[in-house]
């Protein structure tokens, strides 16, 4: 069973993920593979609030990210 | 003759980099600018083994593309000055994402040596390196550190010089991008290979390798060369063509294939046999980034913060006035009769080195909280708890502290935008502070509302005041990031840095820094402006009416007619306060002490409220006291605010700019309070 792809912004937090893509333009894309979370790679999400930046845990980085960027970045549950 | 080596100190941002340089060069640093930008530039220099070694500290960066200035600084130092030794420093217990930065290195054939800091904490979290197998799968010599503890400092020295001197067994390396990638840049090579106005400088692989990175810099660069159309072309078509194989754009392709290279390289040469994942920093997030204790908490941070700076400074400020009124006596002791030159060392000298010192106190406090909190990690998270509200009115989360710091005082505040990163934002920040009413503003304020407001009405007229300082800083920001710093607000990405003890040393090191830095700096400026402001408020006759300063407070005086307090008393009181706004109160009590009229002589208060027009109006009335107060809060800040200025944007421009834009807006506001509140009828 194949599970949905949502954005970062809809994960719910404590959950491994699954980075899927990254939809932000060459400079966003660049610096979030530079620290870290790229297409690919597993994350999960530390912390939420509605419409707030959120914290990302990629590899051993931890990661704010505001929420705009969060909708940028697609993720499966895995 | 001792030899020379340059090394240059790189490596992500929190990589314990700051720490290596201090242990390194210990006090015999520099710190300037890298020609024509803001970026600080700290350098010092070693004798080693009989080698004098000259050690420049690189801006901290993620990465080497043309994404941030600080990463062109950082790569544009390697290119150019060919530095003999590159030490990369790397977070031992974040490798895969550290070493992202290294295989950037490698692409620029830089001469390496890796620095595994914190290895301490690495091992602890039960992290082993096989250091002979990395260093020969990374082609680079790898040294273990602990910075905090001063640990394989001499080592990581001698490993440079094998490097510098070539005597290092190992050979480099180049990262492997596969088979498909590797014939694009082979081919894309030859044909850079051919252009000579590229070749020398540049390595023509790392041209390449470029080109399919989607380097903007790069393709600029290539652009211009006489064949550069051609190469652009090929490159276009190299591009298309990793993308038809992989099905994803080459940079991301070769990002993976970087990612790749490293996991390759780290699973085979390192085991991590606990899986632990900075779990105390997490306990302590659960607390502090709370979605209900969080911002209460960070208030509270926030307000120690005030606490400490403005409190425990004020009795050291009194001291320093105290010994400048001491110094001042004495000085008329030494001189008497000396009008003109007693006159000069006191109000001038005394006074100029006074004002600058008068600020050190609370300077170097803000730094040392400010060192605290940003090496502890805690600055970080304040940004992040921030973000959301800053963002709406077109700020980063890290612009909030600077602008609180405001009403305190706005020169340690403007220099605290330094952690802001972005640097649209931080010009942001920095130019629209002095609409945040500082401290200094207070005196005046309560002089005219003591005269002119009811006790019971005071405060809400205070808060009116202050409120509008907000207003207009909040909407000025909004225009300017519309019309001067355009393009997007920096998307908020930020690391959030494990928590860390802060070291004595390394907060006081940081303190001293950049105090020291303000006091050379600013006091120059700060000095030379006091003296200027004293040669005009005392010739040509010594006393302030006939000066320079009081003909041309009489002269510019009309325009402050439409405002309604159109009195040269009050404009060259204005012109005080450009020297500290403080000054305004006491150079108007000095105006208006004049025993023949009648109603001076007495308080100050009773003075301005009897204080009369010409025409014989009363010139002050409430409405006209608050649009005074209103042109206070929003004019022209004092001469160490514009030093500030000055200092954290490099240039002269922006200080100029900030004294005509905060003066015009002064203008507008009070001309709307007091015109609008005329035709209202009060």
């Amino acid at each position: 069973m194949t599970k949905a792809i949502m954005s970062l912004a809809m994960a719910r937090s404590g959950k491994e993920l699954l980075v899927i893509a990254i939809e932000g333009g060459w400079g966003a894309r660049r610096r979030l593979t530079e620290m870290g979370l790229r297409e690919g790679a597993h994350c999960k999400l530390i912390q939420s609030s509605t419409s707030g930046p959120r914290v990302v845990l990629a590899g051993n980085t931890r990661l704010a990210l505001g929420y705009g960027m969060c909708q940028k970045i697609l993720v499966q549950e895995i | 003759m001792p030899k020379k080596i340059t090394i240059a100190l790189a490596g992500n941002p929190n990589s314990g980099k700051t720490t290596i340089f201090n242990n390194l060069t210990g006090s015999r640093q520099h710190v300037g600018n890298y020609p024509g930008v803001t970026v600080e530039k700290k350098e010092g220099t070693l004798l080693y083994k009989g080698y004098t070694i000259h050690v420049v500290d690189l801006p901290g960066t993620y990465g080497l593309t043309a994404y941030s200035k600080d990463e062109l600084i950082a790569r544009n130092f390697i290119i150019d000055e060919n530095p003999d030794v590159v030490i990369d420093i790397i977070d031992s217990s974040n490798l895969e994402r550290n070493l992202y930065l290294t295989t950037q290195f490698i692409d620029l054939e830089a001469p390496l040596v890796l620095a595994f800091n914190m290895h301490d904490t690495a091992e602890k979290e039960g992290l082993s390196i096989d250091k002979e197998k990395l260093s020969e799968l990374l082609g680079s010599p790898i040294v273990f550190t602990v910075g905090n503890k001063k640990l394989g400092m001499s080592e990581l020295l001698d490993e440079a010089i094998n490097v510098a001197e070539r005597k290092t067994p190992l050979e480099g390396t180049i990262v492997r991008y596969g088979r498909e990638i590797r014939e694009e840049i082979v081919h894309l090579e030859s044909v850079i290979a051919e252009e000579e106005s590229l070749i020398g400088k540049y390595s023509s692989r790392w041209l390449a390798i470029k080109l399919l990175d989607g380097d903007r810099d790069v393709r600029k660069k290539i652009e211009k060369s006489t064949q550069g159309r051609e190469i652009l072309e090929k490159a276009g078509k190299s591009a298309s063509h990793i993308k038809s194989i992989f099905g994803d754009p080459s940079e991301a392709v070769m990002a993976e294939r970087r990612y790749g290279f490293i996991s390759g390289a780290v699973s085979e040469a390192a085991r991590r046999t606990i899986e632990t994942r900075h779990s105390v920093s997490d306990a302590i997030d659960k607390v502090l980034l709370n979605k209900v204790l969080g911002l209460p908490i960070f208030f509270v941070v926030v307000w120690a913060m005030f606490k400490v700076t403005f409190s425990l400074s004020a009795p050291m400020m009194r001291l320093i006035e105290r010994a400048q009124a001491f110094l001042g006596g004495l000085v008329s002791v030494v001189l008497p009769g000396e009008g003109t030159l007693e006159s000069l060392i006191v109000d001038g000298v005394i006074a100029g080195v006074g004002s600058v010192l008068v600020f050190a106190p609370v300077i170097f406090l803000l730094f040392l909280v400010m060192a605290l909190l940003e090496d502890s990690g805690y600055m970080a998270r304040a940004a992040f708890l921030m973000d959301g509200f800053m963002h709406k009115i077109g700020l980063h989360g890290r612009s909030f502290i600077p602008m609180l710091l405001g009403f305190g005082c706005n020169v340690p505040a403007i220099m605290a935008t330094r952690t802001i990163e972005d640097r649209q934002d931080r010009f942001v920040t920095i130019l629209i502070n002095p609409f945040m009413s500082c401290g200094a503003r207070l005196p005046i304020y309560a002089l005219f509302i003591g005269a002119f407001f009811q006790e019971k009405i005071a405060g809400n007229v205070l808060f009116g005041i202050y409120f509008i300082g907000i207003v207009i800083a909040i909407i000025t920001a909004k225009l300017f990031r519309r019309y001067i710093f355009k393009g997007e607000t920096a998307s908020f990405v930020m690391e959030l840095p494990p928590y860390r003890m802060p070291t004595a040393k390394g907060i006081f090191t940081h303190m001293w820094e950049r105090g020291y830095l303000y006091l050379k700096k600013a006091g120059t400026i700060i000095f030379v402006g006091s003296i200027v402001l004293w040669l005009l408020s005392h010739f040509p006759s010594g006393t302030m009416e006939t000066s320079y300063a009081g003909a041309m407070g009489k002269k510019i005086t009309p325009i402050f007619k439409p405002l309604g307090f159109d009195s040269w008393k009050v404009t060259t009181g204005l012109m005080a306060g450009f020297i500290g706004k403080e000054n305004m109160v006491a150079t108007l009590g000095i105006l208006y002490s004049d025993k023949n009229v009648p109603g001076e002589g007495d308080s100050l208060r009773d003075s301005i409220q009897s204080a009369r027009k010409p025409d014989g109006d009363k010139l002050f009335t409430p409405l006209s006291a608050f649009a005074l107060m209103v042109f206070v809060l929003l004019y022209a800040p004092c001469i160490a605010v514009f030093a500030a200025i000055r200092v954290e944007t490099n240039s002269l421009l922006w200080p100029v700019f900030m004294l005509f834009y905060t003066t015009a807006v002064a203008w507008i506001a009070s001309f709307i309070v007091y015109q609008v509140g005329r035709s209202l009828g009060f």
